[in-house]
Parts: structure tokens; sequence; C-alpha cells
């Protein structure tokens, strides 16, 4: 029991056939938080927080070399980071008005890449991927599916990522398998 | 099929959300105070207008935002969607021929 | 078999690639390019099916999807398909297809009795005939369908794969013809997104089918790469557009691999469902021919005009050598002049008085007759065409009159005008206007609906000449990408013309009279061939008062099933205007519906189907679960332990043995599935006494209670624990189905009524892998594996305690749905798998035994505790359950408060949960059954209540069952009845609800 085994839904489950590449990215720390982030005073604790420019347009990611920040709502941010969760959320919760929950467990996090990434995801999201519509920068909430997924787009060539639930993960990833032989 | 423009994330499709009735119905207060036909009037009466309908919807599959939407029942014409705490946009005046 | 009606060349067939095929069992010929309908045609195959009702002998009318009566079997076992279009089926080697609605062959047919007493079968037969008793139509049904023959379904899966997707574009062009092609071409020029769908295996559309092949395809290419110029623009062939729903929401069927004949499509899909999202639509959708009404206008061997110039020009197939062309228009005359230039002796019948001089010209040099003024009044051939009479119309054209003139032919050539295809305006909400100069509706662009901005061009717009469909074409490609925000390059269009023959004037002749009147005699005037539906089948229909178009359709059937009135829509409407004596546009039009086309059930699911049909959710334990053999149990999308048969062991015994086990030693379940929502924020508990019916103020920091929601109808909805983990911060649990539905409870009181109160509501469900371990030994195992003390006074009942288990970190919650001594250990999910498998080597000493739902429910009902869901249905109240002592009399509000106090709750006699002990302590009552005041052979019987939970327990050591029974609170001790379906009775006493342990020693123990 000292070294306890860590198990991700997919146990780093990898999709890798013509145009379409995918990898689980393992244990990813995730805080969920929320706040005021229109508030000037929110919005200082969280640029000191993270150490980045963290005022978010809707539906866009900012990063740098430890986090990443995704704008949720108006008042909810989900937080990567490379930090400890416990001690992130602690922090931000000193804060007035604030709320953190450490969700590193809650979801996982696929990175699609490869020719057939979009298509892949226009096979089960409503949501439209073109890059004229959703470029380098931007995330979204929307439906793969019947399971919620939070997607953004991190480069052009191009690479996708998408945070799922972990319950749903298996669902999602036989639905991105099975339709990469479709598209 | 509808587009839905949510306040927050913009035109999505209609099966992002789901439709909670009507809007603006505020929960009553002191309702020990009321009487069984005016908790009922709360409790179970909307309106089923043929026309111009506000209503609630949730941005389910998106940023969780609930917000008020004025949509015709016969068009399906969505005139407005707008905040919980915004003004209600005005019905238009056409009738809601479209 | 030779091909012989194949012409020599000419066509867009690849003679250089033979393919065979099998139709009915004869083995036939075609060529790649070739349709089933084409190659049977050039096979001079001409019967290829009999009616729906009279089993009259039929062949093609054709050439495209418009077909109403070539329906086929294709191919056998698990890839037969029933109903498929001759005319849309691409011919490929081994092909098989069979003729359907014959019984027992094509050629002779028991059914075809029908006809000799066609008087008997009018309009509205089955309505009339099958009314009363409504009980025997089932009995009726099973013989008219078997004759009626609409094809059979396959018996065994379907192997094929089928791919849905979405997507989103500017411009959607609905066809490729030389409109849609305009419409791409100008609307791609500024960059917008545009998507082209056509139902044709190659672009084109109507020039296909035209005389002068090689300049059509010259265009049709040219335009092709323009449109490949640009990456934004997707050309779908084999794919039509389907249905048209609000806000420019389109769906289309691709035929991904149809083509290819079954299994030889490799990984593709079969078929592909396209739901498409379009600012603009462009409809280029062309135009279907009418037919002409005229007296048994349904002999194989009468056909569309255009559809014998398609087959002409388009497949080399020349369908008879004999041809009389009937036509109210100049169009057909292009037919007239292909078919003699192909070999054909040909005559034309023109309804209208006198043709242009032009016209008798080129007729004239072609050497074809033709009669002017004049009508087809009755055409002679059982099984196909053998000759026509022809008489003089009279001025009115009400009648014939004069010398009637017998022409030899076996192809009849009709051509009543043009119908745009409105299909997809109309489905789109847009209305229609008639146009008087083409006899047709038209889209009418002032009321189109403002959610679905369409623009209709070319001939599905009314106009008919090539040049004009491609100036349209362009022009409403331009304007649908400027809406857009894009400029286009300046859409003249491109300046390609085509032999052709406009329509002309058109001299609408909706029913052709014969020599007696219509509806008297043998002969029929079918203006419907899908649905075997006659012009005196409409007057009957006036007669008995169906006027209006919708009465109409219903009491006729005309223009229903698989064609959807393509061919027979405005000739029906025309006859019942003539007969009441107004206009079309009075009489109307009725509303088209999606699809346009059949689809498979297949391709609408696409992949969503099989193990993707329903998301399947999984705990961190569930290869654990498997891995230890368990049996699953949905539980909303949940997959859930059900329970863990040993070998050798039946459901009862495994539940039984597990049931024993909690009680006896200790068990462990997966209670991952559980809701969970972390609440934080100053106003935290204030929503939690909002949203609960007891009191939460005083609740220390480290404990944990219960909770009942109700909604405000003051009805239980959920149930579940709280813990107080920090000043503001609160872990709530939900029922497994329910979690979903809390969250929303939560989030929309906050964000609709409270939004001043500061209190944020987080999912974490996945967050935490739950193992709740229940029973005596349930304390010395965890003690074994964790570094909390575990002792009675260091972690009472109902707290919890943080640290670490089985080496990882976790909150440890002292609950119990069993009754016994038990605590829900939670970990990050990363170390779900880690704990169970700790837990077990743990557990070996102490005999630790995993249960699953199964064994839950009845620990449970053991104790009495209900099931949300259960036990309670959407119309028990707190009392109704007897569980008055978790509602606060103190708190000043909550959700469902007020509706605590209405008439209706209050009420003497509402059902309430009870116990019940049946006589017989082996019958398991089933769950559902009828508690009765009076017990009668059959129902009704006046029911009093009814089981909710029902289970054998070996605790108990016999049956047991919770029940819903009026007033029962009051009824304890009492004696009731039960009544099965099965027509069993039984007694059971009322009882308390709980069976073991009534005290609530061991769970404090
Ligand atoms: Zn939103």
């Amino acid at each position: 029991m000292d070294n306890p085994v860590k198990a991700t839904p997919l146990e780093m489950a990898a999709i890798d056939v013509d145009g379409l590449t995918v990898a689980e990215l393992g244990l990813v720390n995730k805080i969920n938080l929320r706040g005021d982030f229109d508030s000037q005073a929110c919005n200082a604790a969280l640029t000191e927080l993270l150490g980045m420019d963290c005022r978010l347009e809707a539906n866009t990611y900012v990063s740098n070399s430890a986090s990443t920040l995704f704008w949720l709502g108006p008042n909810e941010r989900m937080l990567y980071t490379d930090g400890d969760p416990q001690s992130v959320a602690e922090r931000w919760r000193a804060a007035p008005g604030t709320a953190a929950v450490d969700v590193s467990d809650y979801s996982t996090v696929l990175r699609l890449s490869g020719a057939k990434t979009r298509d892949v995801i226009a096979s089960g999201s409503p949501f439209d991927v073109h890059p004229q519509h959703f470029g380098v920068g931007q995330c979204t909430q929307t439906r793969f599916g019947n399971a919620s997924v939070l997607l953004s787009n991190h480069a052009d060539t191009p690479v996708f990522q998408m945070q799922v639930r972990w319950s749903f993960a298996r669902y999602a990833f036989d639905y991105i398998k099975r339709v990469a032989d479709y598209v | 099929m509808f587009i839905i423009n949510c306040p927050y994330c913009g035109d999505r499709d209609q099966t992002e959300f789901s439709c909670h009735g009507e809007a603006h119905i505020p929960r009553p207060t002191e309702t020990k105070k009321m009487t069984d036909e005016e908790w009922g009037e709360y409790v179970f009466f909307r309106t089923n207008p043929k026309g111009y309908h506000r209503e609630r919807w949730l941005h389910d599959h998106g940023c969780r935002r609930w917000f008020n939407a004025l949509r015709h029942t016969v068009t399906d014409e969505f005139v407005a969607s707008y905040k919980i705490e915004d003004p209600r946009p005005p019905i238009p005046d056409n009738g809601g021929q479209s | 078999m030779t091909q012989t009606h194949r012409l020599l060349e000419g066509g867009l067939v690849d003679r250089s690639k033979p393919l065979t095929f099998t139709f009915d069992g004869m083995t036939y010929t075609g060529y790649q390019g070739d349709t089933l309908a084409s190659a049977l045609l050039a096979n001079g195959v001409r019967l290829l099916g009999r009616s729906f009702k009279y089993h009259r002998p039929r062949g093609l009318i054709a050439a495209g999807s418009e077909e109403p009566n070539a329906l086929m079997q294709l191919e056998t076992g698990p890839y037969t398909e029933p109903n498929t279009r001759a005319t849309c089926v691409e011919l490929y080697d081994g092909l098989v297809a069979k003729s359907q609605n014959r019984w027992p062959s094509l050629g002779f047919d028991v059914g075809a009795a029908n006809s000799l007493v066609a008087r008997f079968l009018p309009a509205g037969f089955y309505y009339k005939t099958f009314m009363w008793p409504a009980s025997m139509w089932m009995t009726y049904e099973k013989y008219i369908r078997k004759a009626a023959g609409l094809g059979v379904s396959p018996t065994e899966n379907d192997p094929d794969v089928y791919h849905g997707t979405y997507a989103h574009c500017d411009v959607l062009v609905i066809g490729a013809g030389p409109a849609g092609l305009a419409a791409a071409t100008a609307a791609a020029s500024g960059g917008a997104r545009v998507m082209v769908l056509d139902e044709n295996n190659t672009p084109g559309g109507a020039l296909l089918g035209t005389s002068n092949n090689a300049a059509s395809l010259e265009f049709i290419k040219r335009s092709e790469q323009a449109l490949e110029q640009h990456e934004n623009v997707q050309l779908l062939t084999r794919t039509t557009a389907t249905g048209y729903y609000d806000y420019n929401y389109i769906t289309a069927l691709e035929k991904v691999t149809d083509h290819m004949g079954p299994g030889n499509g490799g990984k593709s899909p079969r078929q592909r469902f396209w739901k498409i999202r379009a600012k603009q639509v462009v409809v280029a959708a062309g135009s279907i021919e009418r037919p002409l009404v005229f007296a048994d206008n349904d002999r194989p061997g009468v056909m569309l005009a255009n559809a014998v110039g398609t087959y002409i020009n388009r497949y080399g197939v020349l369908p008879g050598n004999d041809v009389v062309v009937f036509t109210n228009n100049d169009s057909a005359y292009q037919v007239a002049l292909d078919a003699a230039e192909n070999g054909g002796v040909v005559t034309v019948v023109d309804t209208r008085p006198s043709v242009s001089s032009s016209l008798k010209t080129q007729l004239e040099q072609k050497n074809i007759k033709l009669f002017q003024g004049h009508a087809i009044t009755s055409v002679q051939g059982a099984k196909g065409v053998e000759s026509v009479r022809v008489m003089k119309l009279s001025a009115d054209g009400d009648s014939v009159q004069g010398q009637a003139w017998e022409i030899d032919c076996s192809v009849v050539a009709s051509s009543g005008g043009w119908t745009p295809s409105c299909h997809m305006v109309s489905q789109s909400g847009g209305k229609l206007k008639y146009i008087e100069s083409i006899a047709a509706f038209v889209p009418d662009e002032s009321r189109l609906k403002k959610t679905s901005p369409n623009i209709s061009a070319g001939s599905c717009n009314g106009s008919f000449d090539t040049a004009t469909c491609i100036q349209q074409g362009a022009r409403a490609g331009l304007d649908a990408a400027t809406r857009c925000g894009f400029d286009g390059a300046a859409a003249s269009g491109d300046s390609f013309q085509v032999n052709e023959i406009p329509l002309g004037t058109i001299s609408p002749l909706w029913l052709v009279p014969t020599t007696h009147p219509v509806g008297e005699g043998r002969s029929k005037h079918f203006h419907d061939f899908q649905n075997d539906v006659t012009a005196a089948d409409i007057q009957l229909a006036a007669r008995e008062g169906f006027v209006s178009v919708e009465h109409l359709k219903r009491y006729t059937t005309t223009g229903m099933a698989t064609d959807q009135g393509k061919t027979s829509n405005l000739n029906a409407l025309a006859i019942m205007a003539n007969i009441q004596g107004v206009s079309i546009p009075e009489v109307g039009t009725t509303t088209f519906r999606p699809p346009y086309t059949p689809l498979t059930l297949g391709a609408v699911g696409g992949q969503e189907s099989r193990e993707l049909f329903i998301q399947e959710r999984q705990t961190p334990m569930h290869e654990w679960h498997v891995d230890n053999g368990a049996e699953f149990e949905d539980v909303g999308d949940w997959k859930r332990s059900w329970y863990y048969p040993q070998a050798g062991e039946d459901m009862h015994s495994a539940v039984q043995r597990e049931t024993l086990a909690v009680r006896e030693s200790v068990g462990m379940l997966d209670a991952s599935t559980l809701g969970k929502i972390d609440i934080q924020g100053k106003d935290a508990v204030k929503l939690i006494e909002m949203v609960y019916t007891n009191n939460w103020q005083k609740l220390a920091i480290g404990s944990c209670r219960y909770g009942l929601m109700l909604n405000e109808h003051g009805m239980i909805f959920d149930d579940g624990v709280t813990t107080r983990l920090a000043e503001n911060h609160y872990h709530m649990t939900t029922t497994t189905g329910g979690a979903a539905r809390v969250m929303g409870w939560l989030e929309e009181w906050l964000q609709t009524e409270w939004p001043e109160w500061e209190v944020y509501c987080t999912s974490v469900t996945e967050q935490w892998a739950v193992m709740a371990i229940n029973g005596p030994k349930a304390r010395e195992l965890l003690q074994d594996i964790t570094d909390i003390d575990v002792s009675k006074d260091a972690f009472p009942f109902m707290t919890m305690r943080e640290g670490k288990v089985a080496g990882v970190p976790a909150r440890v919650y002292r609950i119990s749905f069993t009754g016994e001594l038990a605590y829900e250990v939670n970990v990050p999910a990363r170390y779900g798998k880690h704990l169970i498998e700790a837990l077990a080597a743990a557990g070996k000493k102490y005999d630790l035994c995993p249960y699953g739902t199964e064994a839950m429910h009845v620990l449970r009902a053991e104790k009495g505790f209900i099931i949300v869901g259960q036990d309670t249905d959407g119309t028990v109240t707190p009392q109704d359950m007897d569980m008055d002592w978790i509602v606060s009399k103190t708190k000043e509000e909550y959700l469902g408060n007020r509706s605590q106090a209405r008439i209706d709750t209050q009420r003497a006699a509402r059902p309430q949960l009870i116990g019940l002990l049946t006589e017989d302590p082996t019958v398991v009552l089933p769950e559902g059954a009828h508690i009765v005041s009076e017990v009668s052979d059959a129902p009704p019987m006046p029911t009093i209540g009814h089981v909710t939970s029902s289970y054998m327990s070996p605790n108990v050591g016999r049956s047991i069952a919770l029940a819903l029974l009026q007033d029962g609170i009051n009824r304890k001790g009492d004696v009731v009845t039960l009544r099965l379906m099965n027509g069993e009775v039984h007694k059971a006493t009322v009882s308390d609800t709980v069976f073991v342990d009534a005290e609530g020693v061991r769970v404090r123990g």
C-alpha cells in the first residue's frame, strides 16, 4: 500500500489511425474556480495566483507554462495546474466571495490531433469547429454524442482537447474510435 | 431544431439546451399567509399563449446558466434572449407574423 | 439474354463494363452507369410490379426518384431492403432484385381479381369496410397486407454500419443541376462556406438526360472545376436532402457505398446522415413532369416524356420502337425528336388545337406524325401497351368526338406539364403561389418563414429553360452569400446553351375525356399510381363531402406512401378544383412532409447504435466488478453491479447469500454512482435549509444528516445525506438517478430566485470513488487499513472523518443504508480500483462479501428505508411515507412547505407507506400488485393500494413487502387482500415498515 496504483478512466488508451491520433493526458490537476470574475479584486487575485493576465472573453482560455485557465461561465473557470490542487484551491478561496473545488478526477482529458480531428468531433457535436468559427485559444462546452464535454483548440494542425467526465470517458472514447473509421 | 442564442455563449444548437416553461414567476414570500387558491395559482397555473411567450431556458450542455427568452409559439422565432437580471425586451407589435 | 432495347451508342453508360444482375430469378446484363431501371428497360423488361389496390400490372413511369411504381425488394438475407425504387438503384455486379406486390408471381397474380371487382374497392374502402367492428381490422389487415405486398423486412441484424454527422455552412445549395451549380459557383466566389447536395451519382441534374451530352458534360466539368478551386466548398453526390426544419436545419442522406453492392464498402459506412445548419439555403431542386390523366394510363409502357428522353440520352436505351408522345405543352417535342433520331417510329398527340410552325417543321423533318387537338382515349394491352386510340377533343376539352384512330405502339410518353419541386420550401414553412402560365405552384418569396431563409432558383422556381436556370442560380448564390456577409464576383453565370424546346404555352387538360364518362366502364384514369387512386375516386370523395385538400388526401390516400405525391399531387388538386368549379389555389395544397425520399432507420441512428445507443456510464471500479463475475443492472445510464453469482448460483441464491453476509459479517458495495454536490459560500446553509424539509442551522462541522427534498407541490423528489465539511462548505449526496436533476434544481433556484446569495454548487459525482462497507465486522476491517481512529466514541454514527485509507487520502462517512454498522469510504477516483483491491485483500479474514444493488435493496427494505422513485412516485408527501419526523415545524420556510397544508395533502385516506407480511411467508408479491377492497373474477376491482417493494428476506426468514395503502398507517394489523394479474389472490397483514432491528442498535454499534 506504499505505492497505490493511480488510474485514469481509460488507463491511457490511445487511438492511432490514418488521420487521427488520440491520447489520454493522464492525471491533470483540475480546479473549478468560482467568483465574480468581472470584479477588479477577483482578477487581481487570479493574476497573482497564476502569474498571467486572467481576463477571459467568453469561451476562450489562456495558459502559461504552469497553468491553463478555461472560461466555463460568467462566474466559473476551469484551471489546469501543475501545482498542488489542494493548496492552489486554498489560496484561491482566501479571496472574498470565491469558491474552489478540486475536480482533478471528475474528468479526463483527451488530446485529438490529425487531419480527421474536426470531422470526428463534428460526428458527435452540433458545435461548429471550422477554423473560421473556432480558432486556437477558443474553448467551449458542448455535447459530444450524449456526453457533455469541454472542447478547446490548441493548434491549427489541428490539435484539440476534449475534457469528459470520468463515467462518460469510455463512451466518448469508443465513439471517437468508431467514427474515426467513417470520416 | 432551433438555434438559440445563449446570452453568454452566443448562438448554439437547441440540443445543448432545455426549456423550463414560463419565465417571470417569482416565488411568493409569506407563503403561509396564502390561500390554497393563491398558492395553487403559483404552483399549478401557467399561461399557454398562441404567440409571444417568455420562457426560461438552461444552457445545460454549455455554460450551465439559466436565462430568459422571448419566443413565438407558432413561428418559433426567438425575438430575444436575455439574462435573468436583464429588463424584459418588448414584445414586437407585428402580431408575431414572420 | 441480350439487351434488346440498348442503342448501339450514346448515353453515359460504360459499354466496356458489363454487369450481371438478376430480377425475379432471371439473369440479365447491364452496364456500369445504369440504374436497375435502365438495365431492366434495356433488356425489354416492362412488367415490374403490381399496383397496391387493384393489382394491375405496372412498369416504369419515371427515370428519377419520383418513380411511383417500380418498387423493388433489393438483395437477400440480412441485406434485403424493401421498397427501393429501381430508378434510384445504381447497378452493380451481382445485384439481386425481386418485384413486390405480386403473389404468387408477377405474371400470374391472384390479387389481380381485385380489378374485376373494382367497383367494390372505391376510395375510402378501408375506412368503410373495416370501420366496424374495430377489433376485426387486425384480422383483415393481415390479408390485405399480404396481398398488397409492401415488401418484407429483413429478419436478421443489419450487418451494415452507418454514420451521422453535423455540418455547417454559409450557403447550402440543394440540387446540382444547372441552377445549383451556378449558385454554388457564385456563392463560393466570395469565400463563403458552401455545401452542394445532389441525389444523383454525378452533378448535372436534368442536363444528364438531354440530347447534347458532350456540351452538357463540358459545362458540368467546368462548374465542378470552378468549385474545386475553393477549399470551403463541399459537393456531395448520391446525397438527397430529406428534410428541411426550423432555422435552416437540413437533413440529408448520403448513399456512400450502396452502389458497390452489399458487403463491398470496406470500412466505409453504408450511408451517412447529414445534419446541416446553413445560414442561407439555395433551393435548386428541379421539377417533376406530370403525367396526363387518361383512360388506362397505367399500362406498362406509359411513361413520363422526360423519362423516355432520359433513358435514351443518359442510358442509351430506347424504351420501345413505336412511341406515341402525348402532350399539352412544347417540352415533350424534344423527346419526340430524340426518339426519332434514335430510330423510333414516333407519333405526337397534342391536346392543343394548334402548335407553332417551327415545331411542325422539326417533326416533319423526322417523319413524325402529328395529331393536333386530339387525345388518347384508351390504351390497349393488359401487361404492356400494344396500341392507343386517339380521338379529336371538343373545343372545351370535356369530350371527344369523331373518328377514332388506332396507333400501334409500345411506349406512350406523356407530358402534362412540369411541377416545380417545392417540397423543401414547403417543409421549411414557406408558402406557395400558383402561376397560371405554367399551371403549377412555385415558392412565394414574400411568404417564406423568417427563421428559415432560402432562395429558390431554376425550374423549382418555375423557370424551365436552361439559360434562365443558370442566370437565376448565379443570382441566388450571390444573394445568399451576400446575406452571409460575403462579396461575390458578378453573377452572370455560365453562358452555356443547350438544345431544348422550352415548355411554351401550356394548355392544361387535367382530366382527359374518353368515349364514356370518367368512372363508368372498365377503364381507369389514374393520377396516383403508387396508391392506385383514380379520378373517379376524387369524384367520389367530392360527392361524399371530402372536399378539403387534407380530407381528400386522407380519404383517397392520394399523395401518401413513399413517393409523397411527387407525380400525383397537382393533378389531384386540379381534378378536385374542376369538380367544385373553383380555381386550383382555392383548393389549396397540402403541406409537404419529410422525408423527401424514404430513409433507412440505420442512417438516422448513425453511429449511435449498438453499444453507443445509450451512453453507458462506468465507475472507477467497473473492471473489478467484471473480473469478479458481477451481473450488471442499468440505473439511469450507469452500469451498477447487481449481484455476484458464484459457481452454480442463480440470482436468487446469490442475493440471499450476499444479504445474509452483510448482517452476519461484512459486505462491500460500490456506491460511486450516488450524486455528489460540493456546496460553498457564506449563504450555503440558507440554500440547504430551503431545499430540505428539516433543520440544518445547527449541524456541527464534520457531521452528516439525512434530508428529504420536496418540489413545490409538496411531493418527495429526492433524498440523501449532506455533510458539513467546514464553516461554509457542505457535501451533498443525491440518489443515483436524481443527481443531474438535483444539481439543476439547486442552480435553478440560485440563479433565478436568489442570485444575491453567495453559494456555489459544483458537481463532484465522479471526483470520488465510493465503497460502502456494511456489517458487524466493518469497523475491524476498516481499522486494519486506515489511520483514522474508527472506535465507537472517536467516530460516531452520522459523522465524517478525513485520513488515509489503504494509504490514500480519504473522506470516510459513517452513514448506513442497511441499518448495519457502516462506513462509506470516499477516495479520489484515481484510487478507486486501488481501494477496492485493498479492501478485498484486507477483507479476506472477515469473510468480506461484495454485494450488488439487489442485496442492497433487500437490506434497506428490511429496515424500511425508502427508495425515491420506487416507493415514491411523485405523488407522495413525507407524511404519506410516515416521515413526518423529518419535516421541520419550526423553520420559517422551505420549498414545498406551503403545499403540506393544501386540502389535498391534508385529506384523509391518502395512500401511506406500510409493511406487508403475506399469509404464506414463501409468497413474494410482485411489485405493483394491487391491494383491492373486493375481489371479483375479472377487473375492474376497487383498488386501495399497491406494492412498491417486495423481496424474500433471509434475515427475517420470510417474504417482506412495502406498499402504499389508503389510510395505511392507521390500519396496522389489518389483513388486506391482493389480487394479482394471473388471478391469484393473497392475504397479507399490514405491518410496520421496519422488519429488522427496530430499535436501531446495530447501526450505532
Ligand atoms: Zn451558455
